[in-house]
């Protein structure tokens, strides 16, 4: 017969379990935003989607809330890669992916897990890199309200209207020291491409498609390669600066009205961003 | 050194070293595939850039006296197609030892457990789907009295070649109330009890929700047998755990699980009901797919085997469903007018699940919608019913026939938003020719009627078996009636098998339709692919 001390260890372990949190209305924290940081950092979304991805129209208004709460610190980018992203039988017929797209995708396994997803900064929330619309708000607050502003970008775009050439100078300025590989990824971005997307709610449009759906800042293709060049390494000392220039024909088949450039500053050892910024190529300032 | 390098070696030297020397058993098993995939511009398939791909395990086990290793090292130089990349690489993804005493039994490492049906905890693997929700931790098993047994675990999840970010606690008691004395045990009425909570671990990093970081579920359920009937039952309440799956409500998640099962010789029957409300449990809240389940929810439809009643299947709702199933079994005797001179066999099978009847909340509530307990949503999921005849014709003949009648919800089931509900027949004949004591021949006739999808279907597999060493296959599935012309394709495969003593080797080659992978309601997708393809499977 069993003696008492293990049954004893047997009601231990009952009593170890119970644990449970039993959450009470308020379920959300008291958000205050900071609004006296003059660099402001600017924190990229990349949103995995695709045409016949039916829940992609919700993720995308996800971002328009975090928009709505965060003008100005968030640059959303998405990416049309996968099997949602396959020209499909009318009225998907449309191409949006592109070869760089397809190299981010396949790189960071986005498709592999499923659309809609994405990545905030490529920061790891809850171990992962790869996060669910329904956790992009708190992802971005969470980078939001972690870092400071490391790096500035500006960028000045001249573009050619009769030849179509874009020549853009980013200029990157370090604010602080730092240690590590810093690389520059520079891309072009079409916004307002409309197009029909497959979608299942009916809050956004009508089901199951919206012909004349809005894709909004496409990924078109890049000025250095996927992943960049290399900015800076090793000991960088506050207030480094370091100008860049790339050129290329924008395609006739994009709107020159609606295109942007895409900067944005990762430590080459983790892909993590420090910062973004985007300007319209036919804008003058 | 890692904790698995460690382990691999102490386990190794106690293989080598002590096995030698003291009578222990040592057993394991070797599997593997690997597919060459040839561009087909058919099918679409995908192209694979590799050519090749495999997964490979290998399994190791080690028993003496009270104590027993395993290991399982695993290899995806891929992984094939329709397995989760993520499992790209090689390593050792299981190794435990246990001890068990005359009270107890403790397992260091990792382990699979189910608790009652599995509705709060069940962790298994299993090949086909790709799935391993293993924990690694402790596992303690008591048996502090007969009829009692009281279980307690502690760990992490698997994750590929990763751990869970949450932690796993829980425990489960079973009595059984007929072993706890002699009186008892006489008594013709059976009853098996069982008790069970698990409580899991995950830091709130959420700026903005209050997340709860100790989620608890627990269960209770109770099996009455009499004689020939056995009736039980399970039910489950989870507390608040807003996840990606419930789009962040706190609303908590309940399940009931019911059966009844008669059986006697020639003659048997099954009912069951279930309903599972906002269920997912996961050690992380953000998880999606088939990864980090902590529990398992039961699926209420008959397990079908034919490749064309297996094209559309149920899969597991986790935020919610209601459903029931029934079987009827007969045997008609030996010599009867219908049982012929061997014996024919009827089986009718009916089941059928539906979505929730929910009342949408404010978002203001972060409730999401409330929902009736036994309120029925209206639109319907899955739906089978089956009529399946087994007769012997001769010594020689054996026949299955089966006809199936599907419904199935391809906007809810597979996501596929916006396509219309299926309606599908399936007849099947299944003719096993015993040509002489060595050879067997055996013919699978199948169609398949749809007015949706990809239309109908017809199908055929001819396998010939030289026992004990040799079989052999081939097959079509034709797409006969596709509404585009130029995807009425042929789906053919042949294969060639040898098996010389525990070990069996295959090589096949086939174009693969797409398709859903389901067992047990737990799915994963298959795109389709042309190739060839190597199985070795041997055990020792």
């Amino acid at each position: 017969m069993m003696s008492n001390k293990i049954k004893l260890l047997i009601l231990s372990f009952a009593v170890l379990f119970l644990s449970c949190d039993k959450i009470k209305s308020p379920f959300v924290e008291n958000i205050v935003l900071d609004t006296t940081i003059n660099v402001v950092r600017k924190i990229l979304l990349e949103d995995y989607t695709g045409h016949t991805c039916p829940n992609c129209p919700t993720a995308s208004a996800i971002i328009d809330s975090i928009k709505s709460v965060y003008p100005n610190n968030l640059i959303m980018m998405t990416i049309h890669a996968g099997y949602f992203a396959e020209p499909a039988a009318p009225p998907y017929t449309m191409d949006l992916r592109c070869s760089t797209g397809n190299e981010l995708d396949d790189f960071f396994g986005i498709s592999d897990v499923g659309n809609p997803n994405g990545m905030v900064n490529r920061v790891f929330f809850n171990n992962s890199r790869i996060i669910n619309p329904n956790d992009w708000f708190s992802a971005f607050v969470m980078e939001q309200t972690a870092n400071t502003p490391l790096i500035k970008i500006n960028i000045q775009n001249n573009y050619y209207t009769d030849t179509r050439l874009l020549q853009t100078t980013i200029s990157s300025q370090f604010i602080t020291n730092i240690n590590g590989t810093y690389k520059l990824a520079v891309y072009i971005l079409e916004d307002s491409i409309i197009a029909p997307q497959r979608n299942n709610n009916p809050n956004i449009g009508s089901v199951p498609v919206i012909n004349n759906y809005i894709h909004r800042n496409v990924l078109r293709g890049d000025f250095n390669g996927t992943f960049g060049d290399t900015l800076a390494n090793g000991d960088i000392q506050s207030n480094y600066l370091v100008t860049k220039t790339y050129s290329k024909i924008i395609n006739q088949q994009w709107n020159e009205n609606q295109c942007y450039v895409l900067a944005y500053i990762y430590d080459a050892s983790n892909y993590y961003i420090l910062q973004t910024e985007i300007k319209k190529i036919k804008n003058t300032n | 050194m890692s904790y698995n390098k460690v382990f691999s070696i102490i386990s190794s030297f106690i293989c080598i070293f002590y096995g030698q020397y003291i009578k222990a058993q040592i057993s394991g098993e070797f599997q593997t595939e690997a597919q060459y995939y040839i561009k087909d511009t058919i099918t679409s398939s995908i192209e694979v850039p590799q050519k090749a791909m495999m997964n490979a395990y290998f399994n190791i086990n080690y028993t003496y006296s009270n104590f027993n290793a395993g290991l399982r090292y695993e290899s995806y130089q891929g992984p094939l197609i329709g397995y989760d990349t993520r499992y790209q690489g090689s390593g050792i993804a299981y190794r435990q030892i246990t001890y068990t005493g005359q009270y107890f039994e403790i397992t260091a490492g990792n382990f699979y457990e189910q608790y009652g049906n599995g509705m709060i905890l069940r962790t298994y693997e299993d090949r086909n789907l790709g799935y391993d929700n293993s924990i690694d931790g402790i596992k303690l098993k008591l048996f502090p009295y007969k009829g009692i047994i009281a279980k307690a675990l502690w760990g992490t999840q698997r994750f590929f070649w990763q751990k869970s970010p949450g932690i796993i606690r829980g425990f489960d008691a079973e009595i059984s109330l007929n072993e706890l004395s002699e009186k008892l045990d006489s008594l013709k009425t059976k009853i098996i009890s069982g008790f069970s909570f698990v409580s899991k671990y995950q830091k709130d990093l959420d700026p903005i929700y209050i997340l709860p970081e100790n989620v608890a579920a627990m269960s209770g359920r109770l099996r009455i047998t009499r004689g020939n009937i056995t009736l039980s039952g399970e039910y489950a309440y989870k507390y608040n755990d807003p996840s990606t799956d419930n789009n962040k409500i706190y609303k908590p998640g309940q399940a009931l699980l019911l059966n009844i099962i008669y059986a006697k010789k020639g003659l048997g029957f099954i009912i069951a009901a279930k309903r599972s409300d906002n269920m997912s449990f996961r050690s992380d809240r953000t998880a999606t797919g088939n990864v980090l389940n902590i529990n398992y929810l039961p699926v209420l439809a008959k397990e079908q085997y034919y490749s064309f009643a297996t094209m559309y299947p149920l899969v597991t709702q986790i935020n919610g469903e209601i459903g029931f199933q029934t079987q009827f079994i007969y045997t008609f005797k030996k010599a009867s007018k219908i049982g012929g001179k061997y014996g024919t066999s009827i089986t009718i099978a009916y089941d059928r699940t539906n979505s929730l009847k929910k009342n949408i909340l404010p978002d203001s509530t972060f409730m999401g919608y409330a929902s009736k307990f036994l309120s029925i949503g209206k639109d319907v999921y899955f739906e089978t019913t089956t009529l399946e005849i087994r007769k012997k014709m001769s010594k020689s003949l054996n026949t299955i026939f089966s006809f199936i009648n599907i419904i199935h919800n391809q906007s809810v089931l597979l996501g596929h938003i916006g396509e219309p509900i299926i309606y599908a027949k399936v007849a099947v004949a299944d003719i096993v020719w015993r040509i002489s004591d060595y050879k067997t021949l055996k013919y699978e006739f199948q169609h398949l009627w749809t007015h949706q999808d990809k239309k109908n279907w017809a199908g055929l597999q001819i396998e010939y078996t030289i026992a004990p060493k040799w079989f052999f296959n081939i097959g079509d599935q034709y797409n006969y009636a596709n509404s585009d012309q130029n995807r009425r394709i042929h789906y053919y495969t042949s294969g060639v098998g040898y098996v010389h003593t525990a070990t069996r080797f295959m090589f096949s080659y086939g174009r693969h339709r797409e398709g859903v992978v389901c067992v047990g309601g737990v799915c994963r997708n298959m795109p389709a692919y042309n190739g060839f393809s190597i199985s070795i499977i041997s055990s020792f």
